[in-house]
């Protein structure tokens, strides 16, 4: 892994998706072997099949929800090809990113 | 295959598993029961669509058929209960087949694989086959096959043995069988489908507990995967024992999957057996269109009926504003309590807007109140004032003494010796209690309540509002009490009494009891909610903080909690304790309209029961309830067909027959359609889940309603089989949605009927892809009364506007563009 300042590059992968398909991600990122993530339930935003409403009132399962996944660079392929298979067919955005932490092994199965 | 390689197939399969499941529905346990839609994964399709992806793989024909009257302008399908075993035509589930001639795998060997598969399921969820460590049923059932018998004469001691060696984990084995039976990749998608469908109510379980159950839910693990896994393992035994060649998957794809139509697919399944397929009759007419058009006429009816309603007096200041659940047996019990006194009635979602987990006192397992699409935020929980904590602990000891008591008697009736030995103990206690119970079914519920009384020493507990680890802050009660307040259209003229009822259901011996309880309470009964929204509502922080925002309670009203039975037609009011004496004379009012208004609402639904009689109607209904050999104690929600999000001052005084949703809503307070947005995004969805699976269970009762209540066995209390054993059955059962005549639930799409200026519907409904898909979709349909200009107006699929108008004289509609 790349060093710099005293960090440990990993690879961040954030995704959109419909409520609904929450636990199925969540269920993909212990898979592949993230040790946890960042869940943001009802964000809003525009996109291809148009404007998203944000928190609903009385609906959790039916607005959008931001998931973060930070993991090691060699676990990360096998994330996004399931993903990709994931966005083949249902809505929502995937973006995948450089980033660097400070504590790798808290984002490493021992 | 290396380890990043191994990875990529776990989260391509995992994903793929997922996407296969959309053909399965949702099975909730029985415990708490919910109506859903069971093709709701596809509703990013269109109905028709839908339907018709659907019958690629489950025999299932989506629209009712044969026109039969029954009562006014209702038409529904004829279905003799023998002809549910009507065969299957050739042309549908063309998937199924072509995937199953694909494995090169017979249809003896499906029906064999679906009955060792669907015992092993039942033995890991009533806890035969041990998983200690909660590993879930694929990794319990590696260590409990290797000693199965019956895979020992079906495979052979090496072919068993082959089943117990495969990697620890479900989708790594899914995997492995599906590469050693030669399916290409670009096949494994229709594999987990067929897999999937030719077990369709374990595997709806299945899904339930992988994708809507919390991960630390206590239920058994019986995952997707698992399924798929299992199945996979023997077909690739099988398949390795035969020495058969392997799946002929890809050459399959090239060919027209129409032409191989010899197989009789009733073996290929227990779900695919009983087929009810009428397409010989669908050659006639269009079975969307008589569909869409029965919706018309049912259309036309509610319009017209509306359209002659007088315009609303100013009544009478009410004594008491009671606000009951949306749910379609609210209605009549609404109508009946205007009949009888001044009361104002309003319909709300029966969790009153307040997602909470409800800690009753002395357990330790919260329960959810709240519809499953939302999540519990907070915790409310009983708890003893001081003077009471001795009453309080005895209750508990109570119940103790009962629950042990009945698990020891239990314990005793279901083990292979002890039963005998219990048969010849308690059999000349239990003869005499047995034909009581059936003779005299209301004198056995009353000596039964006494004998509880005298045991449990019930003592009513308040719920507790103090802030601790979960609890609401004082920010988030007045957040909640205002939102509430401003939904259901209660913000001025406040009576002395209000009442906020939830409710439930008594029935006996009914394992389907929860389905008759409230979904806006994930199925169960509602009292709970309105206790706890009461205790906010008369919080004097909370009132004093409501002031600042211009919702003015008087100090003198007092709002309490009650809970409708539906099955007993009687309202329980809780917590009446701190009622003002003032407020005596009143409140004892209010408690005789409630009693005359279930009196009338019991003779009225007294008279649409199977073998109702003259003479004994007043009683019918109660005495149905506590009949333990009665299987049709109520009709539920059946003949649901609107959901009308008005004032009352619509509805008000009109006889909608107990088929409608009422959501109270005064288009005047909600300027940028909040409220509005609120109800059509969370309880119209689940008004739309309750219609969708009255509909499904109607029109597909083969795979769709869980058939004759008479044969069910309860498997590890989350589902029932018909007979001893096989699949779970889906839905509900034939006696919630049929009689002796037939149909007696009318299936049609949901209407949705709503009082507000169009552009403001238009921009809920733009900003929020849920509605647009299940308008669009046609899987309901959405008629406006503008508040503006009076007229009635239909929302197109396309989102255009057309003015209806039903006046001509067959009392069909029609739309003017």
């Amino acid at each position: 892994m790349d060093e710099h300042w005293g960090l440990t590059q990993m690879v961040k992968v954030e995704v959109v998706v419909n409520g609904d398909d929450v636990s199925l991600i969540s269920n993909l990122f212990s898979d592949v072997g993230a040790t946890g993530f960042t869940a943001v339930p009802n964000v809003s935003g525009l996109g291809h099949s148009g404007f998203h409403q944000g928190r609903l009132a009385f609906n959790d399962r039916s607005g959008l929800a931001l998931l973060t996944v930070v993991l090691a660079k060699e676990l990360a392929g096998s994330l996004i090809a399931g993903l990709r298979e994931h966005f083949a067919t249902r809505s929502g955005v995937m973006m995948v990113s450089d980033t660097w932490v400070s504590r790798p092994e808290y984002f490493q199965q021992s | 295959m290396n380890d990043t390689d191994r990875l990529s197939e776990r989260a391509r399969l995992r994903v793929e598993i997922d996407e296969a499941a959309k053909l399965i529905p949702i099975l909730w346990p029985l415990t708490q029961f919910i109506a859903v839609n069971p093709l709701w994964d596809l509703v990013d399709l269109s109905f028709e669509d839908a339907v018709s992806e659907i019958s690629r793989w489950l025999p299932v024909a989506g629209y009712p058929v044969g026109p039969v009257e029954r009562g006014t302008g209702a038409v529904c399908a004829s279905r003799d209960r023998r002809g549910l075993l009507e065969p299957p035509l050739q042309e549908v589930c063309e998937g199924l087949r072509h995937v199953q001639r694909g494995l090169n795998i017979s249809a003896d060997q499906v029906s064999r694989l679906n009955r060792e598969l669907s015992n092993w399921c039942a033995l890991y969820i009533s806890g035969v086959m041990e998983d200690p460590e909660q590993r879930g049923l694929y990794a319990s059932w590696r260590e409990y096959v290797g000693q199965d018998p019956s895979m020992k004469r079906w495979l052979g001691r090496q072919g068993r043995a082959m089943l117990g060696e495969g990697p620890p984990l479900a989708l790594d084995s899914l995997g492995d069988s599906l590469r050693a039976l030669d399916i290409p990749t670009s096949g494994w998608e229709d594999a987990l489908r067929f897999g999937l469908t030719a077990l369709p109510g374990w595997s709806a379980y299945a899904k339930w507990r992988t994708r809507w159950a919390s991960p630390d839910d206590a239920s058994p693990k019986l995952y997707l995967a698992d399924l798929l896994a299992i199945r996979y393992s023997v077909q690739a035994v099988l398949a390795s024992n035969l020495g058969t060649p392997r799946a002929s998957y890809s050459a399959l794809q090239l060919r027209d999957v129409h032409s191989s139509s010899e197989l009789d697919h009733r073996d290929l399944s227990e779900a695919g057996s009983n087929a009810t397929v009428r397409s010989d009759r669908w050659s006639e007419t269009n079975p969307g269109d008589l569909l869409r058009k029965r919706e018309l006429r049912y259309q036309a009816e509610l319009v017209s009926k509306l359209s002659r309603l007088p315009q609303a007096e100013n009544a009478q200041t009410p004594i008491a504003q009671v606000v009951l659940c949306i749910d379609v047996r609210s209605e009549g019990f609404r109508r009946h309590l205007e009949e009888v006194g001044p009361f104002e009635t309003f319909g709300f979602a029966g969790f009153f807007a307040l997602p909470v987990r409800f800690r009753r006192w002395g357990s330790t397992e919260p329960v959810a109140l709240c519809p499953v699409i939302v999540n519990p935020t907070a915790e409310v929980e009983e708890r003893p004032q001081d003077d009471d904590l001795g009453r309080a602990n005895r209750m508990i000891a109570g119940q103790q003494v009962l629950g042990s008591t009945r698990a020891a008697f239990d314990g005793t009736k279901n083990d292979v010796i002890s039963s005998f030995l219990l048969a010849e103990a308690g059999g000349l206690f239990a003869a005499p209690m047995m034909v009581i119970r059936t003779a005299f079914p209301r004198l056995y519920g009353e000596v039964r309540r006494r004998v509880t009384g005298l045991i449990e020493c019930p003592v009513e507990i308040p719920i507790s509002l103090q802030e601790s680890d979960g609890a609401m802050s004082l920010e988030e009660r007045v957040l909640f009490a205002e939102s509430a307040l401003r939904s259901m259209g209660l913000t001025k003229n406040f009576a002395p009494v209000v009442i906020l009822c939830g409710h439930g259901s008594t029935t006996e011996n009914n394992p389907y009891a929860s389905s008759l309880d409230r979904g806006a309470c994930a199925g169960n009964r509602g009292g709970a909610s309105a206790r706890a929204a009461v205790a906010i509502f008369n919080e004097p922080s909370v009132r004093a903080e409501l002031r600042k925002r211009s919702i003015e309670i008087p100090d003198e009203t007092v709002f309490l909690a009650g809970e409708h039975d539906t099955a007993l037609d009687t309202v329980k009011l809780y917590d009446e304790r701190g009622v003002d004496p003032a407020l005596h004379s009143t409140l004892e009012r209010v408690r005789r309209g409630l009693e005359e208004a279930g009196r009338l609402l019991g003779q009225e639904r007294a008279r649409s029961f199977p073998g109702y009689q003259r003479s004994n109607h007043t009683l019918e209904a109660r005495t149905r309830s506590l009949d333990w050999a009665q299987v049709q104690p109520e009709w539920g929600l059946a003949r649901n067909a609107c959901f009308i999000v008005a004032p009352r001052s619509m509805t008000k005084g009109a006889d909608l027959h107990n088929r409608s949703f009422l959501h109270s809503y005064n288009p005047n307070d909600d300027p940028d359609g909040g409220v509005l947005e609120a109800i059509l995004t969370g309880p119209m969805v689940v008004g739309h889940w309750i219609n969708m699976q009255y509909y499904f269970s109607s029109v597909d009762p083969q795979v769709y309603s869980s058939g004759d209540k008479t044969l069910h066995n309860v498997v590890g209390g989350v589902g029932v089989v018909s007979g001893v054993g096989g699949d779970l059955r889906l839905g509900l059962p034939l006696q919630s949605i049929e009689d002796e005549h037939g149909l007696y639930h009318e299936p049609l799409r949901l209407l949705v009927v709503i009082c507000a200026p169009r552009d403001r519907i238009d921009a809920v409904v733009g900003r929020n892809p849920i509605l647009r898909r299940l308008l669009d979709g046609e899987w309901i349909f959405l008629l406006a009364r503008d508040s503006d200009d009076g007229l009635w107006w239909n929302r197109e699929r396309n989102g255009v506007w057309k003015t209806w108008s039903s006046g001509n004289s067959d009392g069909n509609g029609e739309c003017n563009g």
